[in-house]
């Protein structure tokens, strides 16, 4: 009889969440000493559609159009990287001007992403806590104007893509060796005159977007970074170039380079190391020197690891925006929710960079064959949500080998780090549920975490809240509904 | 096609289960470009949008998109097929199993090993041992084919279904937007992998030799990738007919016309056409996005259930996925 | 009669359906403009296999021929119920 009551007590408590307002389905877990006080924190991806497997065996060259279907939202920056991974296996080299079609891509994506996360889930979460309801709409009532500029910006982002990529979502263009064809000339006419058009758009939105950050800065302090690594690729020298360059792992606290690596090759084999964990779809991902206890290696990838790693985004008002949040955050640029905040800048960058790009016609030539049919190739490139790995092996032209490392695989582990410095220690009674929601998705979505992406890859029925009771263990005794 | 009954609002709920997000990007737009909409519709649950977590007990419209890999996407699919008046499959992965339906050339335990290093996550959701379409497990109202499907079109059929109006359709393939000029085949050949910016820019990928999927797709994309040089790749589904008629396949419906265009008698060359197409390019090629359609796997001259036969038993491919494995659990530091 | 239209928003001039039809002297020919016409529809025999060769769908056969497969009514199947 003692020994039963023994075991009620270090009974255990386990709550799930839903998250929304992100891409995909993902699950925070918390896990509760018997007080409810919280000891542990997961972040769970909840299914895979296997795109590391299926095609294996099929025609290497057509790669490039079947791994933008991993995602929806960022599927021409998977376009980009497997075809800069299937050039290496081919052995190709693309001319520079099918390069710049392939920058356009992936840059018109970057223009897309970065104005859809802070407007369908970033600047949400900055309207009051008790908004049911929080959504892009509801942000629509709340400032309709600055809605409809950033719909206007993702629209455009959407365009560019269209044109240089041949479709909006899963584009097709980039083919190992270059592109397979040069935009028409109307298309890009049409392009340029809208990107003088929506100028004023891009500046309001910008501008409002920061403003609403800026007056919910208690906000972004509430939430301490809990990763400890950053990591963004960038230009030899540091110039912001999404596409081609050098990858740096850096220290969030000094800034300083821990370590570099090259952008094609097998090069990030020797830095990172990916682990299966058994409570998530998502292959974590960890620094190689701290595969030992991986979750001290933990990464952060997105917006905020290249406003660290990036010396000039190239475009005037950029950099005075970085500079003016530096003054109020200090560098190097640590907080989680600031991620949001150089989405915008990186708005007002590539806003600019393309509207340059688009002016210049692409010239001859745009093809040069590849030259075999067995080999290997990695293609890294930075993603709106941060580095992206697509890693290919071919033999005779057929694909044998494939490994993708997307961000939000690298990044889960940082927003595990990042919810376990903010709730482990609270105790989960005493709050509200709506209280322990608002804050954990104000984590979960400062990522804008890619599900699809990450378990290359809903909710339960109706119970989104549940509580597992546990015993020691954590194996799960049964299960009480929540509502 | 069910009744809604008149109503100033309707309640709509888009179920994300295993998919890309895509077309929730484009049904997102769809709603965000038309302000009718807004006004048409209240979102009740949409985890990309809103913040609510709980389906309400009943909804007018609901959208579903993406296959159904794991146990949890099945109940959540039959969870809403009970609880919506009119279902939409969106896309062609909620119609035919789309890109994902593709995993199943291998079975699951030995894909999960290759990519994981071990056979189940025991914690996280169970996963079905094959990856099903959503349209073939519950009856749904709509089918929006296509990956992703233009937002116009959703547009298009969101605004009919709350007017009342029957939703118009069009019945062709890409075929009757491609600008390529079809000419007869001089010698019946067919060229592995898609062409290079070298291939005739005006003629169709048939006559040149390619394999090109834009005959046997159903229209409404514009053709954009044989514009880019780039053949079609199927992703809109397959065209009505071919669902419809028992004796007819993706496989038999492309070879006739190829055999057609090569001068060759439609039926009496038909398994000679088909065996060359099958030993270029393998069977599992014209099935990409129809791969874990339950309607193309039963046709009686199907090729679906052979491609599937013929890459789970290929010995060679079953080596890489095991090697993989070992990379997989950490094993080998060196990648196969 | 059956009534043949070729759609000529859809059709791609590949005149697969006039090299595929199977009638004595072909119902298809190939028109000035290039489009294939119906030159002789009181031949088709109605197998459609001009259907199932055209890359678009843009033949439509009309009014053509319906095949009912005659069952006994009820009245008389039941009569037969007992027959031997």
């Amino acid at each position: 009889m003692a020994q039963v009551e023994e075991k009620e007590k270090i009974r255990k408590k386990m709550k799930k969440l839903l998250m929304t307002l992100i891409e995909g389905h993902a699950f925070v877990v918390f896990k509760t000493r018997n007080g409810g006080e919280i000891e542990d924190v997961l972040y769970e991806g909840v299914d895979t559609r296997m795109f590391e497997t299926m095609w294996i065996g099929m025609n290497i060259d057509e790669l490039p159009r079947i791994t933008p279907m991993i995602c929806g939202v960022c599927s021409a920056t998977h376009h980009v990287a497997s075809v800069k991974a299937a050039d290496g296996a081919r052995g190709a080299e693309a001319p520079p001007e099918a390069w710049r079609v392939r920058y356009l891509i992936n840059m018109g994506i970057h223009l897309n992403n970065q104005a859809l996360h802070p407007l369908v889930f970033g600047l949400p979460d900055f309207l009051p806590i008790d908004v049911e309801k929080r959504s892009m709409f509801a942000l629509s009532r709340h400032d309709p104007e600055l809605v409809r500029a950033g719909v206007a910006v993702m629209e455009l982002g959407h365009k560019v893509v269209e044109v240089y990529g041949g479709r909006d979502i899963h584009p097709i263009n980039a083919i190992p060796g270059g592109v397979a064809r040069k935009p028409p000339r109307e298309e890009v006419e049409k392009l340029q005159e809208r990107f003088e058009k929506h100028r004023g758009d891009a500046r309001l939105f910008v501008e409002k977007g920061l403003e609403m950050m800026l007056n919910g800065k208690d906000k972004i302090d509430a939430y301490p970074p809990g990763y400890n690594y950053m990591m963004a690729l960038a230009g030899p020298n540091g110039e912001y170039d999404i596409v081609n360059g050098k990858v740096r792992i850096i220290n969030p606290q000094t800034g300083s380079v821990e370590a570099e690596f090259n952008d094609t090759g097998r090069d990030y084999l020797r830095f990172l190391k990916e682990y299966t964990v058994p409570y998530s779809y998502i292959r974590m991902v960890t620094t190689k020197w701290k595969a030992q206890n991986p979750r001290e290696g933990t990464i952060h990838v997105s917006a905020l690891a290249r406003a660290n790693v990036v010396k000039s985004y190239g475009v005037e008002w950029a950099d005075e925006l970085r500079d003016k949040l530096a003054e109020e955050f200090g560098k190097p640029f640590r907080h989680p929710l600031l991620a949001t905040a150089f989405r915008l800048v990186e708005v007002a960058a590539l806003y600019e960079l393309i509207a340059e790009e688009v002016k210049k016609p692409i010239g001859d030539p745009i093809y040069r064959p590849p030259s075999r049919d067995t080999g290997e190739g990695v293609g890294v490139i930075e993603a709106p949500r941060g580095t992206l790995i697509h890693h290919y092996k071919a033999e005779e032209g057929k694909a044998t080998f494939i490994n993708i490392i997307t961000p939000t695989a690298i990044n889960a582990a940082a927003i595990e780090a990042d919810l376990r410095r903010f709730f482990v220690g609270k105790n989960l009674g005493e709050m509200s549920d709506r209280e322990v929601y608002a804050h954990a998705a104000a984590i979960v979505r400062s990522y804008d975490p890619c599900m699809a992406c990450a378990t290359h890859a809903a909710s339960r029925d109706r119970i989104a809240l549940r509580i597992v009771v546990a015993d020691e263990d954590w194996k799960p005794i049964r299960m009480l509904k929540w509502r | 096609m069910p009744k809604l009954p008149r109503k100033d609002k309707y309640t709509l709920a888009l179920v994300p289960l295993s998919g890309c997000g895509g077309c929730e990007v484009q049904a997102l737009r769809a709603i965000a470009l038309a302000k009718d909409l807004q006004d048409k519709y209240e979102i009740v649950y949409w985890p990309l949008v809103v913040e609510s977590t709980k389906l309400p007990d009943h909804v007018d419209v609901a959208m579903i998109e993406g296959l159904v890999r794991t146990k949890e996407n099945l109940e959540m699919l039959r969870e809403i097929r009970k609880r919506a008046t009119v279902l939409i499959a969106l896309g062609s992965c909620a119609s035919w199993g789309g890109i994902g339906g593709t995993a199943d050339s291998f079975s699951a335990r030995l894909s999960m090993k290759a990519i994981y290093g071990r056979e189940e996550i025991p914690e996280s959701s169970e996963m079905l041992p094959r990856a099903y379409a959503p349209a073939d497990l519950v009856p749904v109202d709509y089918v929006i084919s296509r990956c992703p499907p233009p937002y116009e079109h959703i547009m298009l059929t969101l605004r009919a279904i709350a007017e009342g109006k029957p939703v118009t359709t069009a019945d062709s393939t890409v075929c009757s937007q491609c600008p390529r000029k079809m000419k007869p085949i001089k010698k019946l050949e067919f060229k592995p992998g898609p062409p290079g910016p070298d291939a005739d820019p005006e003629t169709c990928f048939l006559s040149q030799g390619y394999l090109c999927l834009g005959s046997v797709t159903t229209l409404g994309c514009g053709a954009p990738c044989p514009r880019h040089g780039i053949p079609c790749f199927g992703c809109g589904g397959p065209h009505h007919e071919i669902v419809e008629r028992r004796d007819m396949d993706i496989i038999t419906a492309l070879a006739r016309k190829i055999a057609t265009l090569a001068g060759l008698d439609p039926t009496k060359d038909l398994d000679m056409v088909i065996e060359k197409l099958l030993k270029v390019y393998g069977a599992r090629r014209f099935y990409v996005f129809t791969f874990a359609s339950q309607i193309l796997r039963g046709k009686p001259h199907g090729y679906a259930v052979k491609a599937l036969v013929e890459t789970r038993r290929d010995p060679s491919l079953r080596k890489k996925l095991e090697e993989r494995a070992r990379f997989a659990a950490g094993e080998t530091e060196e990648p196969p | 009669m059956v009534k043949i239209t070729i759609v000529t928003d859809r059709c791609k001039q590949c005149l697969n359906c006039v090299r595929v039809c199977t009638a004595f002297d072909g119902v298809y020919e190939e028109g000035p403009d290039g489009y294939p016409v119906v030159a002789r529809p009181e031949e088709c025999v109605q197998c459609l296999i001009c259907h199932t060769v055209c890359p678009t769908n843009a033949i439509i056969h009309e009014d053509y021929r319906e095949t009912v497969l005659l069952n006994p009514d009820e009245k008389l199947a039941e009569r037969y119920r007992n027959y031997i």
